[in-house]
């Protein structure tokens, strides 16, 4: 049994399982991603996009109720993969070109390593700031790290927790499949994409029902960063009104991992840091 | 890797003049494109096609106009401009150079 829900391509309505429409979603997202950096990129996308629409009505046409899963992947091979058809449109220089794809083979092999740094929002204590970086690293237990960082936040005397703040804020979550499969350095192809989403949605059901989400995604963004910010202005606060005590020996102030080294130094680049971050998301 | 490599090259080569003599013929939609040139013997992934047809038209070579259906979401009908029609013709004269160069070597021997 499969949840089922209704998309909008266009104008017209069809009726989809979800799996099926999470791995059209993170296809045309590709797609788009992959074109915006060339000339008329987008129009590229627009145009595959009414194409994969212009397949489903034919299919809605013909009387099949519901887009299930093999029907958008038999679409999608017949479109090609988003790999397929952006190394097509390098520009007309054939040596340029040769070069990228033996890039390509060698990017596959490094792919194991070549990982970008999330948050991960799935496995998470506070931020999931450091189950996203054991991934970066290639660890995998993370509760021995949690508890390694825990230690060393009470016993290095050097702001950690400061640090763990700001790379919550600084560091993306990681929102879609791709970006989890970017996270652990895997390859992205439209199985292991489907696969991940697959993952997911188990994930998703063992934790209570989430419906919906997506509405309301971007208000939780924003309010979590404003959340964010506040608390790390108040530790801010805290820190610099504990500065006077700084001179004491570490071990003795050990509940305040904030504060130790050269803190005022940090406060100044953070608060301008901040105040930057905020223009910019503005 | 090195013959399809060489082969994909060929084909690419050839996809351009190929979409250009079929909008000769007439003005067609993007599935048409794809139909005729199955037809024509030529399988290609339909993904590809898309960004050939936005960089023919970027060029000015070809031209299109929004049609809405009763078969589904409104389509691109394309058609080859004037501009089209003369770098056809320049495509024909270098397509039987290439021709006529290829059957030298083909069928002459160099130590005749």
């Amino acid at each position: 049994m499969k949840k089922n829900i209704n998309i909008n391509m266009f104008g017209t309505i069809y009726s989809i399982d979800e799996d099926a429409c999470k791995l059209l979603e993170e296809y045309i997202a590709d797609i788009k991603h992959r074109f915006s950096q060339q000339d008329g990129g987008e129009e590229i996308a627009d145009d595959i996009e009414h194409r994969i629409a212009e397949l489903l009505w034919e299919r809605k046409e013909a009387g099949v109720e519901t887009i299930d899963i093999m029907t958008i992947k038999t679409i999608l091979k017949q479109i090609g993969q988003p790999e397929q058809l952006s190394e097509n449109e390098t520009t007309s220089n054939d040596a340029a070109q040769n070069e990228s794809e033996t890039d390509k083979k060698e990017g596959k092999e490094k792919n194991k390593t070549a990982r970008k740094l999330f948050r991960d929002s799935q496995d998470k204590k506070l931020g999931g700031v450091l189950s996203g970086l054991r991934y970066y690293f290639g660890a995998n237990d993370i509760t021995l790290i949690r508890v390694l960082f825990v230690v060393a936040c009470l016993t290095v005397p050097l702001p950690l927790g400061l640090v763990y703040i700001v790379m919550w804020i600084i560091t993306p979550e990681a929102q879609t499949a791709r970006d989890r499969l970017l996270m652990k350095g895997e390859e992205i192809t439209p199985d292991s994409l489907e696969e991940e989403i697959q993952n997911e949605q188990k994930r998703d059901g063992e934790t209570s029902g989430k419906d919906g989400e997506d509405d309301n995604q971007d208000k939780k963004r924003k309010s979590n960063r404003t959340k964010k910010i506040v608390l790390l202005l108040i530790v801010l606060a805290f820190a610099m009104w504990c500065t006077p005590i700084a001179s004491i020996p570490f071990i003795f102030h050990w509940p305040l991992p904030f504060v130790s080294g050269t803190i005022m130094f940090l406060v100044f680049v953070l608060l301008g840091f901040l105040v930057y971050k905020i223009i910019k998301s503005r | 890797m090195n013959t399809e490599n060489a082969q994909s090259q060929m084909r690419k080569g050839m996809l351009e003049y190929c979409i250009l003599l079929l909008l000769q013929r007439a003005p067609a939609y993007s599935a048409d494109i794809i139909k005729q040139l199955e037809q024509a013997d030529l399988i290609v992934v339909e993904g590809t096609l898309y960004p050939l047809l936005t960089r023919l038209k970027n060029s000015g070579y070809i031209g299109y106009e929004w049609q809405e259906s009763l078969y589904g979401p409104p389509r691109k009908y394309y058609n080859l401009t004037e501009k089209g029609k003369e770098f056809l013709s320049v495509l024909d004269q270098s397509w039987t150079n290439l021709e006529k160069t290829v059957n030298i070597l083909r069928n002459t021997n160099p130590n005749n």
